[in-house]
């Protein structure tokens, strides 16, 4: 019972991060733009967010409090540099995966420069501890205080609020019907005078923010509060991608997957800790390399009946019929 | 006088954007000056007192080392070329770094763990290399063509599965793998490469082989049945299927070639007698996904997927590394240079829209300045005698 306390405990602030970026991917491929650049966009969630909090660290500030403000400063630069992505791929008719790719190389080496020229290191270290041993109060109910109240950040119901709010945004308000049309038929949307533009615009920017956060809640959930340009954030925007693929564009399906890769990756890295797969005495790099292989099985079963937008992908054109 | 220069100008726009292949090439040329001013806002940024030495070693400083970028070149030309390939018939092979490390460890194994007689066993690692790469650019391929699941995510995932598994069976097999030194003994001599013969060089023998295959897939690509398919399931691939083309085959193999290429690039890279330390002939498990498979990226764009282009920008971008490695001596970190390369790449994804609408805004601005002297007749005339001129030597 004790491990599986622990296994809950540990899988909820990886799935956060898992969860966020990919319902920011969701809302950017909603509207129309595919965002690979997820993962560099969450490096520069985590980079700057980790930044602001090593400079305000040592002023006494709650720490919670600090997260929270680090997180808004997390999101703001996701959302600038979510622009880059819009301006290449909405106004420019850039390819939308190589414009994506080329974000995605630019941020571990600008950190990396950045980092190397003025803390001589390959990122940045805080040592403010972001970890929550015992809500008061929900804390010590039975089970369900252990699992879901006890070990834990306060990343975890930051998580579930968004995701809450993006569901509703999604499917219960103007903007999020909007949206969805421009990334199923623009045209269309464009005839009844929504201004795809706009729209899409909108849809990476939400997924800049979201990547943003998502970025920075893995450097305080996975790295103790660290970032740094070697290691970024290890896949995790590329694993979101394919959270997202195996949730269907859908924000509940898409909690579900992440909970499922989240669940896989916490397993891997504590093998030692489980009694069970311990004795199995299996080299743990494959437990290392099984979220990514989970997502080819996962992928293979589910891309032939995609439901993805069916104008993800292509630029908007007023012109073209 | 003015009106007259301004319309010559105009002629050359147009001429230049008549022409597609000078086109893509000046789109290229916009893409890395943009990248280049980008690089020097930085180092402007960075440590103001030494840009101008920092920028002024970034362009020149590969001249200092023309055999270090021949030595470099060699792994991201042939990324280059895997990428490139791949993209021309419109699949994104982002797993050349997955590929690339697949041949650097089936080349480092035969190295290691086979003996065959003769001297040709530096032949022999190779050709397991493009095994490797080969191997892993083939499951991607099968999964988009069996099961269509996007490339993208496909070769990324590989790109971790391959560097785990490679680290993996590395640090697992006590024959290459030396623990105290944290990484694998050096490469024997019958594995490695023959040199140039130059002294104190890195440059070898593969740079020969690198060109001549890119020169191979070129006549690919332009003389054979296989090549046409390819670049027509590019263009379109609803037509080319009912044209009766295989797509399904023709992307497994496609997706073979260029992991093989990228497994060359791997097998090239490691296999090199270096006389920079650690560079080559030893590898070191740090989990770290290969950038060279990423700056092959970099160097299919620039080289607008056309392997003679790619052969001249890979030793462009090999070139403008070398010269950031040298930035160090002004306080500067080499990772400038990923960063432009980064920008490079994100212009050129628009270059060509962008160099049509300078095109356009040139020519606009010449119009309006003719306008202001009040010669419209005269430069209506002399567009009609310019159109005719374009028309003539057409």
């Amino acid at each position: 019972m004790d491990t599986l306390y622990y296994l809950i405990q540990n899988t909820l602030p990886v799935a956060v991060p898992l969860l966020l970026v990919a319902l920011g991917g969701m809302f950017s491929e909603r509207s129309g733009v595919i965002n690979i650049a997820l993962e560099g966009i969450m490096l520069v969630g985590a980079y700057l967010g980790c930044l602001f909090v090593y400079f305000l660290q040592g002023m006494g500030m709650n720490p919670q409090l600090l997260l929270i403000l680090a997180m808004i400063i997390a999101a703001v630069s996701g959302l600038l540099f979510s622009l880059l992505l819009s301006f290449a791929a909405i106004n420019m008719k850039a390819d939308q995966t190589i414009t994506g790719t080329s974000l995605n190389m630019m941020v571990p080496a600008a950190v990396l420069l950045f980092s190397k020229m003025f803390f001589n290191s390959d990122g940045v270290t805080t040592s403010l501890n972001f970890y929550i041993r015992n809500v008061p109060t929900l804390g010590s109910i039975p089970v369900i205080g252990k699992m879901f109240f006890q070990n834990t950040y306060i990343t975890v119901y930051i998580g579930l609020l968004l995701l809450v709010i993006s569901t509703i945004v999604l499917y219960k308000t103007k903007f999020g019907l909007r949206l969805r049309s421009c990334g199923e038929h623009p045209h269309a949307a464009d005839s009844v005078g929504i201004n795809v533009y706009r729209i899409r615009y909108a849809g990476v920017s939400i997924s800049g923010v979201l990547a943003g956060i998502g970025g920075f809640f893995y450097a305080v959930g996975i790295m103790d509060g660290n970032a740094n340009g070697h290691t970024g954030v290890a896949g995790f925007g590329f694993l979101a991608l394919a959270v997202m693929i195996f949730g269907q564009w859908q924000p509940i399906k898409i909690l579900f997957a992440a909970l499922f890769f989240a669940f896989l990756r916490t397993v891997a890295y504590s093998v030692s800790l489980i009694p069970f797969l311990n004795a199995l005495k299996i080299n743990q790099t494959y437990y290392k390399m099984l979220p990514y292989i989970a997502t080819m099985v996962v992928l293979a079963f589910t891309s032939k009946k995609s439901r993805a937008p069916k104008a993800e992908g292509i630029p908007f054109d007023k012109a073209q019929r | 006088m003015q009106d007259r220069n301004g319309s010559s100008s105009k002629l050359k726009v147009k001429k230049l954007l008549k022409i597609k292949g000078s086109s893509s090439f000046t789109a290229a040329l916009l893409a890395i000056a943009l990248g280049l001013i980008f690089g020097f806002i930085i180092m402007l940024f960075a440590s103001p007192a030494n840009s101008l030495p920092g920028f002024f070693t970034i362009l020149t400083g590969g001249l200092q080392r023309l055999d270090d970028v021949i030595y470099f070149m060699v792994p991201i030309l042939m990324t280059g070329l895997a990428v490139g390939f791949a993209f021309r018939m419109g699949l994104f092979n982002i797993g050349a770094s997955g590929q690339y490390t697949m041949g650097m460890f089936f080349a480092l194994y035969a190295g290691f763990m086979w003996k065959p007689p003769g001297n040709l066993h530096w032949l022999v690692c190779i050709l397991a290399g493009l095994a490797g790469g080969m191997l892993w650019g083939l499951i991607p391929g099968i999964f988009k063509a069996l099961l269509n699941v996007n490339e993208v995510i496909t070769s990324i995932m590989f790109n971790y599965i391959g560097m785990y598994l490679v680290d993996m069976l590395i640090q697992s097999n006590a024959k290459m793998y030396v623990p105290t030194t944290t990484r694998t003994a050096y490469l024997p001599v019958s594995a490695q490469l023959p040199a140039l013969g130059l002294s104190n060089s890195s440059a070898n023998i593969s740079i020969f082989f690198a060109i001549a295959i890119a020169v191979l897939l070129f006549i690919v690509l332009n003389h054979t049945i296989f090549g046409f398919e390819l670049k027509a399931t590019g263009f379109n691939k609803d037509a080319s299927t009912y044209a009766g083309m295989n797509g399904k085959r023709n992307i497994i193999l496609t997706m073979m070639i260029a992991g093989a290429l990228a497994g060359l690039g791997g097998a090239f890279a490691i296999l090199a007698p270096s006389t920079i330390p650690g560079s080559s002939m030893t590898y070191e498990p740090i989990n770290i996904i290969a950038a060279n498979g990423f700056n092959g990226i970099a160097v299919a764009l620039l080289g607008n997927s056309h392997p003679i282009g790619i052969i001249f920008s890979a030793l462009f971008i090999s070139y403008i590394q070398r010269g950031g490695t040298l930035t160090s001596l002004y306080g500067y970190k080499p990772e400038i240079i990923d960063v432009v390369i980064a920008v490079i790449i994100y212009f050129s994804a628009f270059a060509m829209i962008m160099n049509i609408a300078l095109g356009r805004f040139l020519a606009r601005r010449k119009e309006k300045s003719a306008e202001k002297q009040g010669q419209e007749m005269k430069d209506a005339y002399q567009e009609v005698q310019e159109i005719d001129h374009v028309k003539e030597e057409v």
